[in-house]
């Protein structure tokens, strides 16, 4: 890349407009604000590098976020050894007070749990509205293996959040 | 949409409702970036010989498993007969080879290729700048961007294949793997004839790295600056099918021991932050068998096994420098170390360091060439500190293994 002016200007103009919708996905990606900046970080870096290479301003989006994935993954890889399995959190979970935001961080607690593809998969598909085959592009995997993930992903959802702790959910399985 | 889906929904929503302002985040991906490519600039200076950048554009990497024995002359050990090819009428005798005979390339422009016992072989008539330069029986496998070469021994040129994204090959110098356009390929020399065993669909990015004999290790780089990804196809199960998610914690990748053995660089979450030497195996995605982690054991993902399986030599951080004799130094704290293989994974620790330069290649299983920055190339033995420069060899010089 160099300190090509048009290279920088462009770059800038990509963050400036997508740093904070790489963020939140990192967020989701990760569980975690400082890690998810972490990655943000790692991901704009890599772009940056790459810049001419991926096809610059246009494919900077698709880029990015085949790196954030991919670096998510890897890092969950490295760290799962010592995360909480999220469904040990679910046994705190108690059905007084506000039921949705209840139900709310219980799904999101196991959206966490999930392995780096099914919860890819579960973000890119429902906070992303991706397709599966713009899901399937993104992760460099085959549209079945998309449709795989994201339907272990639901079983799981759907058998970690069917304790007596959620109701609702409970109402929504059938 | 089901009610599920849309509980989903609103969950993540809610989650990065509240998302923590970003500090500067083009400054700092900026600077980031800039410190990167100084650091490779600087690694790939140091690492000359390994990786170096030849006369039109032409990335050459370095291979290892050197087979041969050829002999030095300014080695202190006792020479042997070398085994390279017998003289040709059309070879010339190099000047070179009266001080140190093993296959060589000479760079840049025109590259030749010097052979062990003195003839050199000039490669300006291949169809491009040379890239990998491998050893095998019938002479030197020669690649160019596009092309894959046969050097016979009695200097003859045959094209075998074209096109050519990418080769490894296996320890036993007859068995390849090569990506040519779509599709990945095994297959085995015969003479002067490349015979395809096996094919499969490839992935849309990665090419052969190495290849044990019964699993072919991908590769690609998703960042430019050196291969990031890693995959494994084995043939006798069928096509190719993508694991490169199951692969994360993989570094690097060296080329097989002769025995088949992968081993490379992984990082190993209890071990802290700095990568492990590790073996894994080729059937398994790459799973991780052996660590060696520790302090003395600060692996760079370059690395070199002797031809006989019992050594690793790898640049590392080796701590203080003292200036050997004749041969000028690495960066402080940079050097060649040498890795015992068959006692690492139960005693991690570093058995010999020489603090100049990085490994350029193995000669013979105890000895091995350094290059210093930018002096000559230097000898050294296993189980001597000693260091003896070269004279006679141009500056660019590239071991053939």
């Amino acid at each position: 890349v160099g300190r090509d002016p048009t290279v920088e200007r462009d770059f800038r103009e990509f963050v400036g407009n997508r740093s904070g919708a790489l963020q939140r996905t990192a967020y989701l990606l990760t569980g975690d604000w400082s890690t998810a900046e972490d990655l943000v970080r790692t991901t704009l870096m890599k772009t940056y590098l790459a810049w001419r290479r991926a096809g610059g301003l246009a494919a900077a989006e698709v880029y990015a976020r085949k790196v954030m994935v991919n670096a998510a993954a890897s890092r969950w890889r490295r760290h799962r050894r010592g995360e909480r399995p999220a469904w040990q959190l679910l046994d705190t979970v108690s059905v007084e007070g506000a039921e949705w935001l209840l139900e709310r961080d219980a799904i999101w607690a196991v959206i966490r749990s999930l392995p780096a593809g099914q919860r890819a998969v579960v973000v890119l598909r429902c906070y992303e509205n991706l397709t599966e085959a713009q899901t399937a592009a993104l992760l460099g995997v085959s549209p079945g293996t998309v449709k795989r993930q994201a339907s272990r992903a639901m079983h799981a959802l759907r058998q970690r959040l069917s304790g007596p702790s959620v109701p609702l959910l409970q109402a929504v399985q059938r | 949409m089901s009610e599920l889906d849309e509980m989903i929904r609103e969950s993540l929503r809610a989650q990065v409702a509240m998302a923590p302002p970003l500090t500067a985040p083009a400054d700092r991906a900026i600077s980031a970036a800039r410190r990167i490519r100084q650091r490779h600039a600087i690694t790939s200076l140091w690492a000359g010989v390994i990786v170096l950048a030849l006369a039109g554009g032409a990335v050459a990497v370095m291979r290892d498993g050197w087979l041969g024995h050829h002999p030095v002359t300014a080695a202190t050990q006792s020479p042997t007969e070398a085994l390279g090819p017998s003289p040709s009428p059309t070879a010339q005798p190099s000047t070179a080879a009266t001080t140190a005979r093993f296959d060589r390339l000479v760079l840049p422009d025109p590259t030749d290729l010097v052979t062990a016992d003195g003839r050199t072989i000039p490669l300006t008539d291949l169809d491009g700048p040379v890239g990998q330069a491998h050893r095998v029986v019938d002479g030197w496998l020669i690649t160019t961007p596009t092309s894959l070469w046969l050097v016979s021994a009695d200097a003859t040129k045959h094209k075998l294949l074209q096109p050519l994204d990418g080769l490894a090959v296996a320890p036993d110098r007859v068995h390849l793997a090569w990506r040519a356009s779509d599709r990945l390929y095994i297959g085995h020399l015969n003479g002067t004839t490349l015979t395809p065993d096996q094919s499969t669909p490839a992935p849309a990015r990665g090419a052969p790295i190495a290849y044990t004999g019964s699993a072919v290790v991908l590769g690609y780089s998703l960042t430019g600056g050196g291969i990031d990804h890693h995959d494994v196809w084995v043939p006798a199960r069928g096509n190719y099918s993508p694991s490169w998610d199951k692969t994360q914690d993989v570094v690097a990748v060296y080329q097989p021991a002769p025995d088949g053995t992968l081993y490379g660089v992984a990082n190993i979450p209890a071990a802290g932050k700095h990568p492990c030497l590790a073996v894994f195996d080729p059937l398994n995605d790459l799973r991780v068998t052996q660590t060696a982690c520790g302090p003395q054991i600060t692996i760079d993902p370059t690395g070199l096994v002797s031809p006989d399986g019992q050594w690793l030599a790898a640049w590392s951080a080796v701590g203080t420098v003292s200036p050997p004799d004749g041969a000028k130094v690495s960066p402080p704290g940079y050097g060649t170390v040498l890795v015992r293989l068959d006692t690492v994974f139960t005693n991690p620790v570093v058995s010999q360091t020489f603090t100049a330069g990085t490994v350029a290649g193995w000669l013979n299983a105890n000895t091995l060439l350094i290059q210093p920055n930018g002096g000559p190339l230097v000898l050294a033995h296993v189980g001597d500190s000693t260091l003896t420069p070269i004279s006679g060899l141009p500056a660019k010089v590239r071991v053939i293994p």
